[in-house]
């Protein structure tokens, strides 16, 4: 099936994850962030009674929601592909790299206390100081290091 | 169960896939400014927020589930320094963050 865009338009996307933002403060007085919720579920797994049990149910809608618009996308079937990285990289390469990627997100994300949806998106929407920090902080570390990357790969990455 | 955290969880999960910010491809053009749709997405996003959010906030808005609206702003800490470098590596040798890499592995 193809019954949405290859990419919906941002303006689109754009306010209706403003207005998630404000839902989620307005009714339940949180923020929209993922990595945390990574981090209940975990604590869902080991001992589900101290799990925040509403942030375990968010992860759950993001599965959800995610199989949703890519199945609503006719995405091809599970495929093993990754963009530039795909084509530079064989698969035994790419796993690692991601690995590694994955870590230091776990880690960075628990030390700095948010992601890119907790500080940059929903922190930055009410100003935290220290969002606002640690979003710069991401920020001029990816950009930095994926221009290094390109420069040294000679444009292919 | 929680039926509204499922939602919000579902419609962000939706959004994230349908916009393509589960793409590498999109994540790691971004990162090289030449993209502009992500920032363009951020845009309308801080901007349906942030008035909605200080309006709330001035009313001192009961919210349902959890007492008095509180922002929780967090103070500039160190760790925030650290903790964000740490991440942003992690962000651009995967082109993924936490929330599409839910996305990635769904599709």
């Amino acid at each position: 099936m193809e019954l949405l865009p290859d990419r919906l338009a941002w303006f689109i996307a754009g306010p209706i994850i403003g207005l998630l933002m404000v839902a989620l403060y307005a009714v339940a007085n949180k923020h929209l962030g993922v990595a945390t919720s990574y981090l209940q579920v975990m604590t869902f797994v080991r001992s589900p009674r101290t799990a925040e049990m509403w942030r375990v149910w968010f992860f759950a809608g993001l599965v959800g929601g995610s199989l949703i618009a890519a199945f609503l996308k006719g995405s091809p079937s599970p495929n093993l592909t990754y963009g530039a990285l795909g084509d530079l990289l064989p698969i035994a390469a790419i796993v690692p790299v991601l690995f590694v990627g994955g870590m230091l997100m776990g880690f960075g994300a628990r030390w700095g206390g948010g992601c890119t949806s907790g500080h940059g998106i929903s922190g930055a929407a009410i100003l935290s100081r220290g969002t606002l920090v640690g979003t710069v902080a991401f920020m001029a570390t990816a950009f930095g290091l994926t221009l290094i990357v390109h420069l040294i790969t000679g444009g292919a990455l | 169960m929680n039926p509204f955290a499922l939602l919000i969880g579902l419609t962000f999960g939706f959004l994230i896939v349908a916009s393509g910010l589960s793409s590498y491809t999109v994540i790691h053009d971004m990162l090289l400014l030449r993209e502009p749709d992500v920032f363009l997405l951020m845009g309308p996003s801080f901007a349906v927020a942030m008035p909605l959010l200080w309006i709330l906030r001035r009313r001192k808005w009961k919210t349902p589930m959890a007492g008095e609206l509180n922002l929780n702003r967090v103070p500039n800490e160190r760790k925030h320094v650290y903790g964000g470098a740490i991440f942003g590596a992690g962000w651009a040798a995967a082109g993924t963050c936490p929330g599409p890499a839910i996305g990635m592995a769904a599709c």
